[in-house]
């Protein structure tokens, strides 16, 4: 595995970083959004930085309003353009800086290279269209392959996801597909050019636990067979400590820990961090002990005040945290923590191994 | 919250001060109007526009604006009373057939069916015919002819809040009936009711118009606008005036309440929250 | 705490089966039923929080209404204190729902928009002529100190609160008449990871307080082991395994139980990374068309031919443990 080291100074804004990286697939530097809305403006993602090399897992772990979601849309070029924009940053998708392109550029990238799954399958999937066609649609555009190439690339794709006897079932239109099988066509289509990521926003929430189980394993598989780098998007700690190398917490459009999947679980920093993986029921346990939980409520993002998001919730706070955003700093190799009190919270985490 | 986007809505305001102006006009006709609306004079017959009669004069030498502010009057009353008849009666029975549901909402809703198959004007005709033409008769009608309508928009708002979990919610705490129906379903679906009455409203005082204008509404010498433009139809070379300014009445009254409408409609729109 | 004793147990279930008619065509025929619960009988105790797990399709969701008698069964008594819900009338059901209450899972669609959150708990209190006037306003205030939130929020609107505040809201009122059991259907489901934890500690906070007794039913099956005593293990209509829910968690006997457990994401990589996956293939089956004989047999690893054909009953296996497969042991 490829590494990369960075260098935060923390006095300035986010810093001027030196990167030594080695073959980023993707790299975000310092990316901004903001809403317009009634109300006022949001700022739904606050100057992060973070990066994917090839073949990698990252998971993005994030409650409502972490701004998780939103990042991605920047990174894809699917942000809701009057009311969203991208007010800093740049996004490096190999070697190319994608904020910059131009929409024509964009589409092939999009679907080619960089594929994105969303929960609800039915936002990719064409109703009125039988979905070999949809498939096949997708590689004759990127790939040049002739109509009979393509099916037959279609049906082994369907294939590949697992849905059985996928001969038959390309000339089936969307709806005839239970919700499991539609999030593996969906997955079909989105990998049918071989990209080199793949982002996948809460693709399995809304589906059964088993159904899940099925799913994300054959991610996995499909990940190693066509050696793409996996962008999963999720409010579920468990899913990503089974499917990631590297996770990165959010928390209101802040990075507040970014870690290595062990690290995380184990020793993690930020007060938030703990705070969630605290409140997590474990199988093992005997449930005689309560789960311990963040007090309060998730911010409102309109009227942010400065400091520290976490601030009204976090039993570490002090005053320089009302003044002060949250900045990355680097606590130990691969494990980055936005947290000024960091150094009180080491061993906060008793679960560790 | 729906009052803040209908302020941001600048036709629904600019219908909001129209209508505000129109009716602040009606009212102080009094006031304004220095000539009885019915009073002849064959001194004055057909005089255009001048600065006696801001309006001008009709074929039997009556005051032309003061004919249209007190005709405001009557346009303006029969078309909200007779919303205000559709919109209850409706209300009541539409709330009545989505709860009970079963058998007795099926024949109600295949005698609503019925209703709709009429033409309206055939229907409006029918009222009319029966109670002999007159404005009352016009209120009457329009009142009725209504009903199904608000019925039906009332049961689909029924119908759909039955199913919410907010309503189940209720019968688990043990609310009866009754209570369920006017604590929880009726301020829940007003909203379209609010909406559609004031189209309505708009409605109204078109079609009082439109029978006045056929003759089968207000009778002269009432100075209602359709029956204005009845009898300005015969002028409309000679005395143009007498046609354009009640006219311009029923239009600028009629936009103004749909203007709002509009405005209400978008304001309530959840999908623009 | 909790009695065992069946002729202590709170509320009885037998064989209850609630259906839902399909209805197709012209004439709007009943062409088939969607059998949501198709027989299942359980008990729960007082002071216990049975738990029902399960994926979509299982009927939990409908057991839990059931009990309460949103629907009518289609089959099967529930006894409350032994007598039978399924016999009584509109006014005795309605005085009866005093002691039986629920929480759901949506904030949002539970609440009155139109009413402010002190109308919304105050409502059951005005409905049964518990507490006037300024007495009732006290009470209301007493509730909402209950479930955490503060008593100047009495005037506001839902729409103005979080989800996590919305189902305190929710909670208050479903103890304004003070019940003995309270079905908790997906409480926590629409809510944020953070925001679980504390309805959930809420939530035991006041059975521990108030005597309650808890049908707790989710998907979550770490949330519902921690929460509950006892789990029942749903599906497609029928219940699988019934047991104290350290043995379901060290003992599970049915391979339905197996699996689920085998397939919950667990945050922990080391042990995520070597555990044994046990995959179902296929889909779950529709329950308006169930598989003959064992429900599970399209699905389960160890199905033989006697399991397409027979049904299995629930048996008891050991103290305190049942399970309706033919050959767990």
């Amino acid at each position: 595995m490829h590494s990369t080291q960075k260098i935060v100074d923390s006095r300035t804004e986010i810093g001027k970083k030196r990167s030594l990286s080695l073959t980023n697939l993707l790299e975000v530097r310092d990316l901004s959004v903001e809403f317009q809305t009634h109300e006022g403006i949001v700022q739904a993602v606050n100057h992060i930085s973070f990066s994917v090399v090839e073949g990698e897992t990252l998971g993005i772990v994030g409650e409502s309003g972490s701004g998780k979601t939103v990042t991605m849309l920047s990174v894809l070029g699917l942000l809701p353009v009057p009311m969203a924009r991208v007010s800093s940053g740049q996004v490096f998708f190999m070697g190319e800086d994608l904020l910059k392109l131009p929409e024509e550029n964009m589409r092939l990238v999009r679907g080619a290279k960089l594929a994105m799954i969303f929960q609800d399958p039915m936002t990719s999937l064409n109703p009125v269209l039988p979905v070999g066609l949809q498939i096949s649609e997708a590689i004759t555009s990127h790939l040049k392959l002739t109509k009979s190439q393509a099916l037959s690339r279609t049906r082994e794709l369907l294939e590949l996801v697992g849905i059985p006897g996928a001969k038959d079932r390309l000339k089936d239109y969307p709806h005839q597909f239970s919700g499991g099988m539609r999030q593996r066509v969906m997955i079909a289509m989105a990998v049918s050019c071989g990209p080199r990521l793949l982002v996948a926003d809460e693709p399995t929430t809304a589906l059964d636990v088993t159904i899940q189980a099925q799913i994300v394993d054959m991610v996995k598989r499909l990940q190693k067979e066509l050696d793409m780098a996996v962008i999963w998007i999720t409010h579920d700690l468990g899913l990503v400590a089974r499917l990631a190398r590297r996770v990165i917490v959010m928390y209101a459009g802040y990075i507040m820990e970014q870690a290595s999947v062990s690290d995380l679980y184990y020793s993690p920093r930020h007060p938030y961090t703990i705070g969630l993986l605290g409140s997590l029921p474990r199988l093992e346990d005997d449930g005689e002990t309560m789960l311990t939980s963040i007090p309060g409520q998730p911010p409102d993002m309109i009227g942010l005040p400065a400091g520290c998001p976490f601030l009204p919730r976090c039993t570490y706070a002090v005053e320089k945290c009302k003044e002060n955003n949250p900045l990355l700093s680097l606590i130990e190799p691969e494990h980055w923590v936005a947290c000024a009190e960091v150094s009180r919270t080491q061993g906060a985490w008793k679960h560790g191994r | 919250m729906a009052w803040g986007r209908f302020q941001r809505n600048r036709l629904a305001l600019i219908g909001l001060g129209l209508l505000l102006l129109i009716v602040l006009l009606v009212l102080s006709a009094p006031v304004l109007t220095t000539y009885d609306p019915e009073s002849i004079d064959y001194n004055y017959v057909r005089k255009p526009p001048n600065a006696q009669h801001i309006f001008g004069t009709d074929n039997i030498g009556r005051d032309i604006f003061s004919r249209v502010l007190w005709g405001g009057r009557q346009s303006l009353t029969v078309g909200m009373i007779a919303v205000i008849i559709s919109i209850v009666g409706g209300v009541a029975l539409g709330l009545f057939s989505g709860y009970v549901g079963g058998f007795v909402d099926v024949i109600i809703q295949r005698f609503v069916d019925l209703t709709f198959a009429f033409p309206t004007i055939l229907l409006l005709l029918s009222i009319v015919a029966i109670l002999g033409p007159n404005l009352t008769t016009v209120l009457v009608a329009i009142g009725l002819s209504g009903i199904p309508g608000y019925s039906r928009l009332m049961r689909g708002s029924v119908l759909q809040a039955l199913n919410t979990e907010y309503v189940l919610a209720a019968r688990l705490i043990g609310a009866k009936d009754g209570r369920i129906m006017v604590r929880h379903i009726l301020p829940n679906v007003l909203t379209p009711i609010i909406v559609y009455g004031t189209l309505g409203l708009g409605g109204g005082v078109m079609i009082t118009a439109g029978l006045s204008y056929l003759g089968l509404g207000a009778q002269p010498p009432a100075p209602e606008w359709g029956a204005m433009l009845n009898l300005g139809r015969t002028y409309l070379r000679s005395a143009p005036w007498m046609s354009i300014y009640p006219g311009l009445a029923v239009s600028l009254t009629v936009l103004a309440i749909n203007l709002i409408g509009d405005g209400l409609r978008d304001a309530f729109d959840p999908k623009n929250r | 705490m909790v009695a065992e004793n069946e002729n202590q147990a709170l509320i009885r279930v037998e064989g209850l089966k609630v259906y839902f008619p399909i209805i197709r065509g012209l004439f709007q025929r009943k062409v088939g039923d969607v059998k949501a619960v198709d027989g299942i009988s359980f008990s729960i105790y007082p002071g216990e929080t049975l738990g029902f797990v399960g994926e979509s399709g299982c009927g939990k969701t409908t057991t839990g209404r059931a009990i309460l008698r949103v629907y009518k069964p289609a089959g099967g008594s529930i006894f409350f204190h032994d007598q039978n819900l399924v016999d009584l009338n509109r006014e005795q059901l309605r005085q009866t729902r005093r002691k039986m209450q629920i929480i759901f899972q949506d904030p949002y669609a539970s609440l009155n928009q139109r009413m402010t959150v002190g109308e919304i708990v105050a409502e059951p209190l005005e409905i049964f002529g518990l507490a006037n006037g300024s007495a009732r306003r006290e009470k209301v205030k007493e509730l909402f100190d209950l479930v955490g939130l503060s008593p100047s929020f009495l005037d506001r609107y839902p729409h103005e609160f979080s989800g996590g505040q919305r189902q305190r809201v929710g909670i208050a009122r479903a103890l304004a008449l003070d019940p003995e059991f309270i079905v908790c259907d997906e409480p926590i489901a629409a809510l944020d990871v953070s925001i679980q934890a504390q309805v959930i500690n809420l939530l035991e906070k006041l059975q521990a307080t108030l005597g309650l007794t808890y049908l707790f039913i989710a998907h979550d099956l770490s949330m519902v082991k921690h929460i509950s005593n006892r789990v029942a293990v749903m599906y497609l209509g029928k219940i699988v395994e019934l047991t104290g829910r350290t043995n379901l968690y060290k003992n599970p006997l049915h391979p339905y139980t197996q699996a689920l457990l085998s397939a919950i994401p667990i945050p922990d990589p080391a042990i995520e990374a070597t555990r044994n996956r046990i995959f179902l293939e296929g889909d779950i089956p529709s329950p308006a068309n169930p598989p003959s004989g064992c429900r599970f047999s399209t699905r389960c690893p160890i199905v033989q031919a006697v399991c397409r054909e027979t049904e299995p009953n629930m048996r008891q296996v050991g103290e305190s443990h049942e399970v309706a497969c033919h050959f767990a042991s």
